[in-house]
């Protein structure tokens, strides 16, 4: 067992590693009520084709197939987890994402009784063929739920317009079609290669005893022998983004719409990951944030309201940035936005700006540490990704202008841009 | 916790060292109207614009920057016949800023409310004329939301002709006739008349952190406001309405009559009844309409305190209508036949003490909490709350359940054939 204390931050974490591969972390979050923990594995909708680890095929599922085992995993052979859970009080869940899969609970009480309870079901998967039948009702319904969602659509939209090959460009669900494909047989082979100990981590936030949590999963493993690691296939993605532009319509009142800037710039080392990561939050202050002349012109032209915003997303197969929200002339916000940057490539960033910009950057990162249940998911992300959330906010104090300067003349590329736009219907 | 505050200004301060951000909140209520509703949630909105301290919004955004990124929000609820009218700052705890921010964040709050008055102007044409387009594509854009939207038509539905029928943040028509002046004497009215509440969260000294917010933004004597918490027209027939919209999945809305005086104990047994019918994680309705007959992905129940009225709220496939309907109503027969397995029990009493105890980590929840509380006239813990809870019976809740009488069943569905919001 390893112990961390950040003094910057006032954060202790402890860590213990086990012989099969599997690796654990506590937050420990003095006097919290409530009390986080997750068991998380490297496996979500962009992983649909990858070479099994023991026969070494390479072997294609149906899309949305991440996302149905998280559903499946709850179920039991007597009814389903959810029945232990509610008799120790906690508020299990789960969730999938393009490149994770997270099975947690919320407790106040009986947090060991329930972490057991957790270790137990995630490790013993139960899938027959009507309870596999059964859930393609319930997911259908989730997938009309989200396709009636503009923002959601407008979001995988302009992924579509992004991307040309890469998965992430799939909804996480699936489609109607390709979930009433998947069998028990694919959940079983998609189980048995993803969720294996060395490609998850647990993380448990709160005011916890880590030697206990650690012992307990030491008891409850299952697992013992090693796996090699899991080759994933990802296709070849060109440079060039998909389309310039892509549009649907829905019922909302005013246009919805994205702007992303692809960056081609991946599969960089940890530490010049989360420098690139944290260059390009603080150049995109500097550029759109709410403070600059530019938003403030563009607000008061009427051109955007409240709701905008921008994201980076930073991956090592994928990073892209997007800004957006809503406008009466989604297009004319795209042309100022592209003038903006053209002006500003002219002119050059502004030093002054960029105090400001650490600063607001510095803020929304240390914000992250005040809820035990954002944290842990942060942490899950990064980790996967292979950086620590808490080395953002000491590199983010070392970010100096000249390094905002270089980042902002390489990214920002008219020709890497497009738009999604969600217009009224009818 | 520190209470003070007389002439119905309420002051409150929590304060502990587990956060590293802190939060002010300030809350003016006045009563839902028509003649004031729109007025109430747009006169906010123009007062982050600036004033003569903040000229425009440029600067009070550079003044946020600077605290480290600190957030202004602004939110006008309904609670019950009342509207709550707020303005929240959330900030960086002294300790990781290095400088102390809870003074300057008081003074900020104080300078954006009352600005307009105390640096002499009224508000700027230009300002509320582009905040009017802002409020309007606001209130325009419920349709985004459809889950929401079913169940604010619902409630529209079931309260027509009253003030609780009445969006909390207005409504276009009336958005046209506010004139500067109009805004400016409705805006003045509540800030200097209207019941204050004022709550802070903050690493610091309780006795200190309410003196400076009270020495800031004084007691001067505000009216007080009563609400009304029951649904005061009798009950005659469940009504039926259907509506049509461009959507995949059809949306369906309950308003139930709950007869419960949710300033007695039995609140709380309504709580339970909410907690094993839709709230919990092993509901009536999660499991029978979700589980067992997999005919939709969410389903819930929930309850508006201030009006003694429930909603429950599915996402269905449009043929299954009336499936769906009869099962959602069964689950309620079975209740009312004290038809309670310990499970569901458990779930419930396990589900609100989780829910509860979480308030205490999270400022912004607290705050509302408290805030909602004192509106209802009963200031209790959240655990005291929990401790009411774990006193009801079974046979406490086939009682209320018996009371309901199910006023609204409205349902959204697709126009004519089913598209798929089809990409151009």
């Amino acid at each position: 067992m390893e112990r961390i204390y950040d003094d910057a931050l006032n954060e202790e974490i402890y860590i213990n590693s086990y012989s099969n591969g599997l690796k654990a972390f506590v937050i420990k979050k003095k006097n919290f009520s409530k009390a986080f923990a997750g068991f998380a594995t490297k496996y979500g909708s962009v992983d649909s084709k990858f070479v099994h680890p023991k026969t070494k095929e390479v072997v294609e599922v149906p899309d949305g197939i991440a996302h149905f085992l998280e559903h499946k995993l709850f179920e039991e052979e007597e009814g389903n987890v959810f029945d232990r859970f509610a008799k120790f009080g906690a508020m299990a869940n789960a969730f999938t994402s393009f490149k994770e899969t997270v099975y947690y609970f919320i407790s106040t009480q009986n947090f060991y009784e329930n972490f057991e309870i957790l270790l137990d079901f995630v490790q013993n998967p139960y899938f027959t063929d009507q309870n596999v039948e059964k859930e393609k009702g319930i997911i259908g319904q989730e997938i009309r739920m989200y396709q009636d969602n503009p923002n959601w659509r407008v979001y995988f939209n302009l992924l579509n317009a992004l991307y040309v090959n890469n998965p992430v460009k799939i909804d996480i669900a699936g489609t109607l079609e390709s979930i009433q494909k998947i069998t028990k047989e694919d959940l079983y082979l998609c189980y048995n290669t993803f969720y294996h100990p060395s490609n998850m981590i647990i993380v448990v936030c709160g005011d916890v005893d880590p030697k206990k949590i650690f012992d307990t999963i030491e008891r409850m493993e299952k697992t013992k022998e090693y796996q090699s690691l899991i080759e994933r296939i990802y296709p070849d993605e060109p440079e060039e983004v998909n389309q310039k532009k892509i549009e649907a319509r829905l019922s909302v009142a005013v246009p919805i719409f994205y702007i992303g800037f692809k960056d081609n710039q991946n599969d960089l080392p940890p530490y010049e990951m989360i420098m690139k990561d944290i260059q390009t939050q603080i150049v995109a202050e500097m550029l759109f944030g709410k403070s600059t002349d530019f938003y403030e012109k563009l607000y008061k032209e009427g051109l955007i309201n409240q709701n905008f915003g921008f994201e980076y997303n930073c991956e090592p197969e994928y990073s892209f940035f997007m800004i957006g929200g809503e406008s009466k002339d989604p297009e004319e916000v795209y042309r100022r936005i592209i003038e903006h940057i053209e002006d500003v490539k002219k002119k050059g960033i502004d030093r002054k700006e960029f105090e400001r910009a650490k600063k607001v950057v510095l803020g929304s990162h240390l914000r992250k540490f005040d809820n035990p249940e954002k944290l842990s998911v942060e942490f899950i992300y990064s980790y996967f990704k292979g950086v620590n959330i808490f080395e953002y906010v000491k590199e983010i104090t070392s970010v100096s202008f000249e390094m905002c300067e270089k980042r902002f003349k390489e990214f920002f590329d008219e020709s890497l841009s497009c738009i999604s736009i969600v217009w009224p219907a009818g | 916790m520190q209470k003070k505050g007389k002439n119905n200004n309420f002051y409150m301060a929590f304060c502990d060292d587990r956060f590293k951000i802190n939060r002010i909140a300030v809350t003016f209520i006045d009563r839902l109207e028509r003649e004031k509703n729109t007025l109430n949630a747009l006169f906010p909105m123009v007062l982050i614009r600036g004033n003569n301290k903040y000229k425009d919004m440029k600067e009070i955004n550079r003044f946020l920057d600077n605290m480290y990124g600190a957030s202004l929000s602004i939110d006008v609820d309904k609670k019950g016949d009342l509207q709550a009218i707020s303005f929240a700052i959330s900030f960086l705890n002294d300790r990781f800023a290095g400088e102390n921010l809870y003074t300057k964040a008081l003074q900020f709050l104080y300078d954006i409310i009352y600005g307009p008055i105390k640096y002499g102007g009224g508000f700027e044409e230009e300002a509320i004329l582009q905040e009017k387009n802002n409020l309007k594509q606001e209130i325009e854009s419920r349709i985004n939301d459809k889950v929401q939207y079913a169940i604010d038509r619902c409630i529209e539905i079931m309260f027509e002709g009253q003030n609780y029928a009445l969006y909390e943040k207005g409504n276009v028509d009336d958005l046209q006739t506010i004139t500067k002046e109009k805004l400016f004497s409705q805006y003045q009215e509540v800030i200097t008349k209207k019941p204050m509440y004022v709550f802070v969260y903050g690493d610091y000294d309780e006795e200190w952190a309410t003196s400076k917010a009270l020495e800031i933004f004084g007691e001067e004597k505000r009216e007080s406001i009563h609400n009304d918490f029951f649904v005061n027209i009798p009950f005659e027939n469940t009504r039926y309405v259907t509506e049509e919209m461009e959507v995949n999945q059809g949306k369906i809305a309950l308003g139930i009559r709950t007869n419960v005086d949710v300033t007695s104990e039995d609140y709380y047994k309504l709580l339970m009844l909410n907690g094993i019918l839709g709230a919990s994680p092993k509901s009536k309705l999660f499991e029978n309409v979700r589980e067992k007959a997999s005919l939709c992905y969410y389903v819930f129940s929930r309850i508006d305190r201030f009006k003694s009225v429930m909603i429950i709220s599915s996402g269905i496939e449009i043929k299954n209508y009336e499936k769906a309907l009869n099962l959602i109503l069964q689950q309620i027969e079975d209740i009312k036949n004290g038809n309670i397995d310990d499970i569901e029990y458990e779930s419930a009493i396990n589900y609100y003490k989780t829910a509860l105890m979480a308030i205490y980590d999270s400022p912004r929840d607290l705050l509302s909490f408290y805030l909602n509380q004192a509106l209802v006239g009963q200031i209790i813990e959240p655990m005291e709350v929990f401790e009411n809870l774990r006193n009801v019976n079974i046979e406490d809740i086939k009682r209320i359940a018996n009371r309901f009488e199910l006023d609204t069943v409205y349902f959204l569905k697709n126009r004519g054939v089913a598209k798929d919001g089809k990409d151009l």
